[in-house]
């Protein structure tokens, strides 16, 4: 048996979300139109905005609605550092620490020449542009501890280094609280590789 | 093959993103060849194969299935030492790229696998790039039935004292369909990029790159050769090396 058209429809619309196959969106289609219209309402006319004005930062390429992210407009923030990361959800644990007051560019994924990601793609034009603009002392590459990251990391840092900035990438290796007994030896080696006076 | 595959060797080409917490993991095995498996999970935080499926890196894998979608059901990372660096790195995804594209799964090549192995450790010690890429761009080919058909009389003669150049002047046409024609005239201007020198291709044979004109010679073949495999989709990993 199948639904009404217009049903069907919306049970095939939610199946757009990740993790979300044909049970789960049916009962999220049934929920909003049996108990929770006026939530679905919301639903709609929040999705509906959102898709509409959330773009990408002109200066960062983080998400946001307001043309240029709070960060970025923020006039309390140093302009010296620039800390390179991959996705959005890496600048919210960044912030989350507190620790860091400079700017930051996200390039909303990594150089994945597999999966037809190229240098272009990452925005790696625009992010020279706002390197070329001369206020940047500091580049701190986060992106992950990946092949992929590291190979963007890589590639930005050979695009950038006739400028004469300092890049730096943050450190790799034992975790707090971890016993050396269960980390893996790639972690380790990079540890050790990266050893510091004490 | 229904029964499980234990502690296969193993190199990850590629992984990617699967439902919430898992990975499809394209594995280029010793006897399997190329395999996809499903590691369910290992993309939760305390997941044990979380670090370890990562490229350039020999793995011990085992893993089930019927289906050409395996289940992986675990990988032993075999500490090796050394890792890719720079220019090494590309070089790297540019081989895992290659055979992403050229193998069918579940092919068997353990002696490709051999080679593959072989470069990665090269490329780690430092050595020159590009003769190392060359020599694997033309194993590739050999293994895929698609060997360099050299012409028999560059191939016969060793260059000796007395007769070093004997070569020097012969240029050979490479064909669309894979074939060397000895070229009596001067080649004309759109034969151009198709054209070799015989003492180039008697070097790329023997694979002989002291010199830097064979190098860019055997560039310009091995992107002729791979061509028509590859089809119309360019190598992703080829911008990286662009400056």
């Amino acid at each position: 048996m199948s639904f009404s058209p217009l049903i069907d429809q919306l049970i095939d619309a939610f199946r757009c979300l990740p993790g979300v196959g044909p049970k789960s969106a049916q009962r999220m289609a049934l929920h909003i139109l049996e108990r929770d219209r006026q939530g679905g309402d919301k639903l709609a006319n929040t999705l509906l905005r959102a898709v509409n004005e959330v773009k990408n930062c002109r200066e960062c390429r983080i998400l946001c609605e307001t043309g240029v992210c709070n960060i970025c407009a923020s006039r309390s923030r140093e302009n010296s550092q620039l800390c390179i990361v991959e996705s959005p959800a890496d600048v919210l644990v960044i912030e989350q620490t507190g620790l860091y007051r400079g700017r930051y560019f996200v390039l909303m994924g990594h150089l994945s020449p597999i999966d037809g990601i190229g240098p272009a793609e990452i925005g790696v034009d625009l992010l020279l542009e706002r390197v070329d603009q001369g206020e940047i002392k500091e580049i701190i590459m986060a992106t992950n501890a990946t092949v992929e990251g590291e190979a963007t990391s890589h590639y930005i840092a050979e695009h950038v280094k006739h400028l004469g900035i300092e890049i730096t990438r943050i450190a790799h290796g034992v975790p707090l609280g971890g016993e050396l007994e269960y980390v893996d030896g790639s972690t380790l080696a990079h540890a050790f590789a990266g050893r510091h006076a004490f | 093959m229904s029964t499980p595959v234990n502690l296969q060797p193993a190199y990850v080409l590629h992984t990617r993103n699967y439902r919430e917490s898992s990975l499809i993991v394209e594995l280029f095995t010793c006897d399997y060849g190329r395999v996809p498996a499903v590691a369910r999970g290992a993309r939760r935080p305390k997941a044990r194969m979380r670090g370890v499926l990562q490229p350039f890196r020999r793995l011990l894998v085992s893993f089930s299935g019927r289906q050409a979608m395996k289940t992986l059901l675990d990988a032993e990372d075999q500490f090796s030492t050394g890792r890719l660096q720079g220019t090494g790195l590309y070089s790297g995804l540019y081989l895992n790229e290659l055979l992403m594209r050229l193998l069918k799964a579940e092919d068997h090549h353990s002696t490709l696998f051999n080679a593959y192995e072989h470069v990665l450790a090269e490329i780690k010690s430092g050595k020159n790039i590009e003769p190392l890429l060359r020599d694997f761009e033309q194993y590739l080919l050999r293994d895929l039935g698609y060997g360099m058909p050299f012409p028999e009389q560059l191939c016969s003669h060793e260059p000796t004292n007395s007769n070093p150049g004997q070569f020097d002047e012969t240029v050979y046409y490479y064909s669309p369909d894979g074939h060397f024609f000895l070229l009596d005239n001067k080649p004309e201007a759109e034969q151009l990029p198709r054209c070799f020198q015989g003492k180039h291709l008697q070097a790329i044979a023997r694979s002989d790159y002291a010199d830097r004109e064979v190098l860019r010679a055997a560039k310009r073949l091995m992107r002729l050769a791979l061509h028509p495999l590859l089809g119309d989709r360019p190598l992703q990993s080829r911008t990286l090396f662009k400056h």
